[in-house]
């Protein structure tokens, strides 16, 4: 749960069920967290 | 999260026209129902502050998109047809917080077709690893 927090935001919440789905997928979370913070930055800029 | 769907080929639809219609749901709900539930949620976990009236503009709204899905489930088991996908997942994240503190047993009759899709999404056990079982709003 450490990501919900990292990322703050329900979709992060969707991205931890989908991943439940797809087990056979390999993520690093923590990579995938910083790529979210990225884009909500961007997001917030433009 | 549709790329990571995407890749793996998981809730994103067999074909092109599946794909566009889950796409066009995920897009559809993020522009229109999603922006008052998020206020709304502020407002009852206690972030925001608002007038009563701004508070019963924004409970109306969303029941009226409530009944909307309501009237879309009824025809279909899931949001874009008969399997469950992406857009079905995204919505049921959305209210799963609703689900607990919001939607009472009184007005749980008045989206009966929602409430039972509801519960087939959260009823699967990814789901459940996810959130914990299901407890709806007692008041």
């Amino acid at each position: 749960m450490d990501f919900y927090y990292e990322v703050g935001s329900r979709h992060a919440l969707k991205v931890l069920l989908l991943l439940e789905f797809c087990p056979h997928l390999k993520v690093n979370l923590k990579e995938l967290s910083q790529l979210e913070n990225r884009e909500s930055s961007l997001a917030a800029h433009y | 999260m549709r790329y990571l769907a995407s890749e793996a080929k998981v809730l994103y639809g067999e074909n092109i026209e599946e794909r566009c219609l889950i796409d066009q749901w995920i897009s559809h709900l993020q522009a229109t129902f999603l922006v008052p539930l998020g206020q709304f949620y502020d407002i009852v976990l206690g972030r925001k502050m608002v007038t009563r009236s701004r508070y019963l503009a924004l409970n109306h709204e969303i029941k009226q998109h409530l009944q909307q899905l309501d009237s879309r489930v009824k025809i279909q088991s899931f949001l874009c047809g008969t399997y469950m996908s992406l857009a079905d997942l995204s919505l049921a994240c959305d209210l799963f917080l609703a689900y607990r503190l919001v939607i009472t047993d009184k007005y749980k009759k008045n989206i009966s077709y929602l409430m039972k899709w509801y519960e087939r999404v959260s009823r699967k056990e990814e789901f459940q690893r996810v959130f914990g079982h299901e407890w709806p709003c007692k008041k």
